[in-house]
């Protein structure tokens, strides 16, 4: 019965996709406002639809309906209710099915917000919409299909792999999914502007909060993946340069470019090719990294079973690839630039160059990731490609992004004359180069933490200097008190004020990365009972192991006390759970965490339970706990620049705000 | 114009063939580059008694097969080892398994399960497995009558290949691929 | 002060020094193992990889590097034996140097272009309009920008008309110049050269305004949607030409594509054989039958588990899914031995005798000494042609193969039948087709003989339907086998297939008994119906040998 009502749906809300994708095309021809309002219907009907869908296999999963094949092989009698409801994202067929979802439900959001805008635009932006739609939607009901009845009916399922069943399970894929699925909507206006010929700034000003909410949820699903491989996967490490993990970061390099060079095109009507192409590839990088996940082409741990899904998504990449750089080649005689650039010192060239940063760590890390079927096809050698070469190539373009996010907001817009630089960019490099002295006095001596703390000092002094002077500016002007002035200011420069917080987080995210990937401290040592090691200022002693039965699993755990420079600091115990189903056992790890330093101990193996002898691996990795909290501090700039503070009292009337008004677009 | 157009429809589509192309090749798989090389040599200690080097065993055709008793593929195709050994014995053919990653117990379990009679050595450390490039489980190595590996399975045979493959090494002909089955992961 | 808290909290991060305790041979170890790359996880370092191979690897490492061997030969070791796949990152060598220089010439080049474009940006700037301006719209300009409006929603400023937005737009740099001035970030001269030009340029802005709004006014707005849209999309006459083109080409993909997707659509639905049954067919994917690859088979595992699959399907009584697997494995490799001999199997079962002797021959042709295909060849002689001879000669053969205890008794069995039936030279309506040897050694199953009562035994073979029952105490029939027109002495067994209810599991202690009833119906015997007992009831599944004896019903 679910099965049915769930299949039932999809193939009628593809039915309604491609009903979708005709409307737009006869309101173009016919001109007759009743396509119009067909195309507003399909999407409506489509967001019911693969709704009734998707919560047809919720319940299927929460009430274990074993007849329904995904749930059986997903999920047992035994699991939690929250892991059941992860189990829909947990394999090939249902992450299809949760894609799709959140696709309508954005498709239905922007159809809903802009039903009385945009009219030239909207129809074609639901048209890529249900273009996509009819794409994930076909492949869900015809190739990979959720709702497949087994019979005879199991009497207990599979269930998930006992990897996946932990907390972040429930936060990292549908944020991650948030994120890949949001960047279709610039995308989606960035067709239609292209279709229509309406190429002016409108796609890109009615997509700006759309673009960064997206670029947000893709930032906090790298970031929570992070989180989840340090804390829970066990091998100390929080990035593996894995290919999926790659193709996860690379559509945000392209969406973070987007973001500043839209300001260049704000306000100096320049580089809307480039923003037209940059939007597009964030998109298909997106398709991109759901195709490697599911094409088997490259070895990962995350991907699914491999299917013949990868083939489809390998001509759908096509279909976006040629099609986007089709449109934009035909229109590309459209697009006239303006051509406002004063100098070469400004920061539009700063922003420029940031780009080119961007995408060329884009490059550097998509290259790597497909070079070994390059090598493989081209010279006949298999290669794999990890992280030596990624972190050796992209650490020198990440500092020069850090430099130039340094440099950004102090420099003039249009022309930065001697003057200028000199007046401010003095006193930030000064106390960098202070701090950077300190910090080589302290026991920095390599060169890339150094050079990468320096230049996170010279970020942040900059943003502090900047912000003090514009308060005393306004001050000047209308003689508030300073935290007035700020929020002041504040509410009238959302996007740069939002966008310094959210540099200040990438700030602690750089210093923690650059501190703990150069200065951890790893041990490796098998000890008997009562033995210890020393690891950086902490010493480690071995006091026994324990084994218990647990409902799951049997749980072998090892009894660590831990001193620091001599006092007790506590008792870690680091386990290792043995699944039935599973060949080797899965590693907890645990840490003691805090401000400057966590401590990480593993249990890698033990002789046996009896003769009490355990090996294990301890690691001090300093200012983890700093990558967490610029993301915390990355959340709230990103608040702060959606967030509706502008008193819209002062624009009562649009026509007398336009006769003299500031404009927020171009913030300051 | 239609220069950006060539150019952009050149670099899509040799990208898009690029991925294409993927689909073609396993991408767990990594190829051995011990193929037509002297096998590396060993002594290991049996599972019964005694030891077996494999120097000793120069002059005729070895099948060497490293697998696990807790691995399915292996057990899948243990009977099919077996008849083949039944088959081959009185050829100057010699069947060797070496038992990886295991405890005793169990290795002894599975040989008496399937009724092995062919000698079984076990690599305690796992020193032989790195030299041969162990890298899925089972893995099959057939090295001819001078020492020299001849072909490569990974995964569980079947009776036409473990056929084909010995006839090949007792003729000393070198094998052109690697050969692929239902493997598992190495521990 | 910021700068040196920041330092503070860093520099407190790195106190104690790194390596107290560790051994310069660890620290080697682990760089070495760093390197690279584990292959069981194979995504983890050596170093990182909690895995046992990983494991044994370092202590591969450690114990090469004690005995004096360099980094680099530690390294060409594990080369030689897994190839160049194992370093973590490719050598800086050959082919590889794309890899590694590729993104420093992409950024290199990209830098260089970009530079190269802002230079001739900035250059071309258009200057403002030579002449003087006009210096009643000059002040207009000053004041309006003079006072500090609020701002105005960016959703509002992307829908003004172009003119207006240009406005707009000249009069937030001015207000921006004048703020980034008075925030001291832009000296005086600066401020002034370029408060001079933008005013200019918003002066010209602000003429062009007021020119538009005056053409506004006087001419009607005649354009309807229509005609905008139709201005818009036949922008220049070359465009025009190219239209039918791209129309065309755009049908021809869209067309394709549809295509495409119909046929892959046709695919889906079609009914799969089993799970691994892919879409397409496996044409592209490479995976089971038909698979492409030229260096790497992929067929022997499609193989082996088809025939797995197929077994499986036989012993669960599913012959059509078994049928489908075996002839999945013809597919591949058509002269299949096991595969043949077992199609021969449900041919004959299905009563397609010459189907069943043709593949069973077939089979042998391939593999003479093929031990189940000697079986099978038995079989189908015996049951389905009734060649006595060809059958004994089968067997005959078949026992001189090596055999399993349980499989060579019932072989014998088997014979000694034939034989019997060829002395006697009976010839009568095929008994039904006896389940293969695999299942005599298989503890499933009760396999016995029902004989005639020595008084039955003069009288000829009797007519009628034999049903073997066997219950569990005293209820319904667990599981029945209906024999048709038996040749005595009747070989039967009894298995989970035979199970009448369903999900009834065949395994404990039955009782066993056979009945032969001449009006062929089941149901409890009539006088001169034929009934006997096992010999040693109750028997548990898994029995052989059991013997039951008819007598007459009175």
């Amino acid at each position: 019965m679910t099965s049915t009502i769930g299949y039932g749906s999809l193939l009628l809300a593809t039915l309604l996709a491609v009903a979708g994708m005709i409307a737009p095309i006869l309101w173009r021809r016919t001109g007759r406002n009743a396509f119009f309002a067909s195309a507003l219907a399909a999407i409506v009907g489509q967001f019911a639809f693969v709704t009734v869908a998707g919560l047809a296999l919720v319940y299927a999963l929460v009430t274990t309906d074993f007849s329904i094949r995904y749930v059986a092989m997903n999920t047992t009698r035994a699991t939690p209710i929250y892991y059941r409801v992860t189990g829909l994202w947990g394999a090939l067929e249902g992450s299809l099915l949760l894609w799709e979802w959140i696709l309508v439900i954005f498709a239905a959001l922007v159809a809903w917000q802009y039903r009385h805008r945009e009219r030239e635009l909207l129809p074609w932006v639901l048209f890529v919409f249900s273009g996509v739609s009819v794409f994930f939607l076909a492949v869900t009901a015809f190739a990979s299909n959720p709702f497949e009845t087994l019979a005879p009916i199991p009497a207990d399922g599979r269930g998930l792999n006992p990897l996946l069943e932990d907390t972040n399970m429930l936060t990292h894929p549908p944020l991650l999914y948030t994120g890949f699925v949001g960047l279709t909507v610039p995308y989606a206006f960035a067709v239609a502007a292209l279709i229509t010929g309406k190429l002016d700034d409108g796609w890109v000003v009615a997509t700006r909060k759309w673009t960064l909410t997206a670029w947000f949820f893709l930032s906090m699903g790298n970031l929570v993946g992070a989180w989840w491989s340090y804390h829970v996967l066990g091998w100390g490490g929080y990035w593996a340069w894995d290919p999926v993990e790659n193709a996860a970061f690379m559509p945000w390099l392209p969406a973070t470019a987007f973001l500043h060079s839209i300001q260049i095109q704000e306000r100096r009507g320049m580089l809307k090719t480039w923003n037209l192409a940059l939007i597009m590839l964030a998109f298909a990088l997106t398709i991109f990294g759901t195709f490697l996940t599911r094409s088997g082409i490259i070895s990962s741990i995350h991907a699914f079973s491999s299917g013949p899904v990868g083939l489809f998504f390998l001509g759908f990449l096509a279909l976006v690839v040629l099609g986007s750089g089709g449109l934009l080649l035909w229109r590309a005689g459209r697009l006239r630039d303006r051509l406002e650039l004063d100098s070469m010192v400004s920061r539009e060239s700063a922003f420029l160059f940031g780009n080119v940063v961007l995408v060329s760590a884009l490059f550097a890390i998509f290259f790597g990731t497909v070079f070994p079927l390059l090598s493989e096809a081209v010279a006949g050698v298999k290669v794999s490609v990890g992280a030596p070469y990624f972190t050796g190539v992209t650490a020198p373009l990440f500092l020069a992004l850090v430099f130039l996010m340094g440099v950004g907001p102090l420099i003039a817009w249009r022309r930065a004359s001697w003057d200028n630089l000199r007046r401010n960019f003095l006193w930030p490099a000064a106390i960098a180069l202070a701090a950077g002295g300190a910090f080589a006095a302290g026991g920095f001596r390599d060169a890339y933490p150094l050079l990468a703390l320096t230049l996170c000092v010279l970020v942040v002094a900059g943003i502090v200097f900047d912000t003090a002077r514009a308060v005393d500016a306004r001050r000047e002007i209308a003689g508030e008190s300073a935290w007035r002035a700020l929020a002041t200011i504040t509410r009238r420069n959302q996007r740069r004020y939002g966008g310094f917080v959210v540099h200040l987080g990438i700030v602690l995210i750089v210093m923690g990365l650059a501190v703990s990937m150069s200065y951890s401290i790893e041990r490796e040592a098998t000890l008997d009972r009562g033995e210890s090691i020393d690891i950086g200022r902490y010493r480690l002693t071995f006091e026994g192991l324990t084994a218990t039965q647990q409902p799951t699993h049997v749980r072998v755990e090892g009894l660590f006390r831990a001193a620091r420079d001599g006092r007790e600091v506590g008792v870690l115990n680091p386990a290792l759970k043995y699944f039935p189903s599973q060949q080797s056992p899965i590693g907890r790890a645990v840490m003691r965490i805090s401000l400057t330093e966590d401590l990480y101990v593993i249990l890698s193996g033990f002789s046996n339970v009896e003769q009490r002898q355990a090996t294990l691996k301890a690691l001090v990795r300093p200012m983890v706990v700093w990558i967490w909290l610029g993301g915390g501090v990355l959340t709230l700039g990103t608040l702060l620049t959606v967030w509706p503070l502008a008193a819209r009292a002062g624009a009562a009337a649009p026509a007398a705000a336009v006769a003299g008004g500031r404009v927020e677009a171009a913030g300051g | 114009m239609w220069r950006r157009v060539v150019l952009f429809v050149l670099v899509a589509v040799s990208l898009l063939s690029l991925l294409g192309y993927g689909f073609t090749r396993d991408a767990k798989e990594i190829p051995s580059p011990l193929i037509a090389r002297p096998a590396p040599p060993f002594a290991l200690p049996r599972l019964d008694a005694g030891t077996i080097a494999l120097e000793s065993l120069r002059g005729k055709v070895v099948f060497l097969n490293f697998w696990a008793s807790w691995c399915a593929p292996c057990r899948a195709e243990a009977p099919a080892l077996e008849a083949a050994w039944l088959r081959y014995r009185d050829r100057d053919v010699v069947f060797v398994g070496v038992d990886i990653q295991d405890k005793e117990e169990d290795a002894r379990a599975f040989l008496r399960d399937f009724r092995i009679t062919y000698p079984n050595v076990r690599d305690v450390s796992g020193k032989v497995a790195i030299d041969y490039g162990v890298w899925g489980i089972p893995e099959t190595f057939i090295i001819d009558r001078d020492g020299r590996i001849t072909y490569k399975h990974v995964g569980a045979l079947g009776r036409a290949t473990i056929t084909a493959k010995i006839e090949e090494a007792l003729r000393g002909v070198v094998s052109a691929s690697e050969g692929r089955g239902e493997y598992g992961a190495t521990r | 002060m910021l700068a040196l808290v920041l330092a503070a909290l860093v520099t407190s991060a790195l106190a104690g020094s790194p390596a107290e305790g560790q051994t310069p041979l660890d620290d080697r170890v682990r760089e070495i193992a760093a390197a690279l790359r584990c292959p069981v996880c194979q995504n983890l370092s050596v170093a990182d990889s909690p895995s046992e191979m990983a494991q044994q690897m370092r202590a591969v490492i450690r114990e090469r590097l004690e005995a004096g061997e360099s980094r680099q030969e530690v390294e060409a070791y594990f080369l030689s034996k897994y190839g160049d796949w194992i370093l973590l990152a490719p050598r800086r060598h050959g082919f590889n140097l794309v890899l590694w220089l590729g993104p420093f010439a992409a950024a290199a080049a990209g830098l260089l272009v970009a530079a190269y474009l802002v230079r001739r940006w900035a250059r071309r700037r258009p200057a403002a309009r030579p002449g003087a301006t006009d210096p009643t719209l000059l002040e207009r300009v000053r004041s309006e920008t003079a006072a500090d409006a609020a701002p105005v929603p960016a959703e509002v400023f992307a829908a003004l008309p172009p003119l207006e937005r240009e406005r707009a737009r000249l009069y937030e740099a001015l207000r921006e110049l004048a703020f980034d001035h008075r925030a001291g970030k832009l000296s005086g001269e600066d401020y002034e050269a370029m408060r001079a030009d933008y005013e200019a340029r918003a002066a010209q802005a602000l003429g062009d305004l007021d020119a538009g709004r005056a053409r506004d006014r006087a001419g009607a707005r005649r354009r309807s949607r229509g005609e905008e849209r139709a201005a818009d999309s036949e922008s220049s006459p070359a465009s025009a030409r190219r239209r039918p083109l791209r129309t065309a080409l755009a049908g021809g993909f869209l067309l394709a594509f549809g295509v495409a997707l119909g046929v892959f659509l046709v695919q889906a639905i079609r009914p799969r054989a089993s799970s691994m049954d892919s879409m397409t067919g496996d044409f592209l994917t490479g995976t089971g039958p038909g698979g492409v690859s030229p260096t790497l088979s992929m067929q022997g595992n499609a193989l082996e588990r088809d025939l797995e699959e197929g077994r499986a399907a036989l012993d669960r009584g599913d012959l059509r899914m078994a049928a489908d697997h075996f002839k999945g494995v013809l597919a591949i490799e058509p002269d299949h031995p096991a595969a043949l001999s077992s199609l021969a199997l449900i041919l004959a079962r299905g009563g397609h005798t010459d189907a069943a002797v043709e593949a069973v021959e077939r089979a042998l042709a391939r593999a003479p000494d093929d031990s189940f295909a000697l079986w099978v060849n038995g079989l189908v002689l015996y049951e389905a042609k009734r060649d006595y001879a060809g059958a004994i000669r089968a067997w005959e053969a078949l026992l001189e193969q090596p055999l399993a205890p349980d499989d060579s008794r019932t072989v014998t069995q088997m014979l000694a039948g034939a034989r019997q039936r060829l002395d006697s030279g009976a010839a009568a309506a095929a008994p039904s087709v006896p389940v293969p040897a695999r299942n005599a050694g298989d503890s499933r199953y009760i396999i016995g003989a029902v004989l005639l009562g020595d008084s039955l035994r003069a009288a000829g073979p009797p007519a009628g339907t034999l049903f073997v029952i066997a219950r569990r105490g005293g209820g319904p029939p667990l599981a029945v086998k209906r024999i048709v027109s038996p040749q005595f002495p009747v070989e039967f067994s009894l298995g989970p297939e035979d199970v009448m209810v369903q999900g009834g599991e065949f395994r404990g202690e039955v009782t066993l008994l056979a009945r032969l009833k001449r009006d062929g119906r089941a149901g409890p015997a009539s006088p001169g119906d034929l009934e006997g007992v096992a010999e040693r009831n109750p028997i548990p599944v898994g029995t052989t040998g059991v013997r039951i004896t008819l007598e007459t019903v009175r």
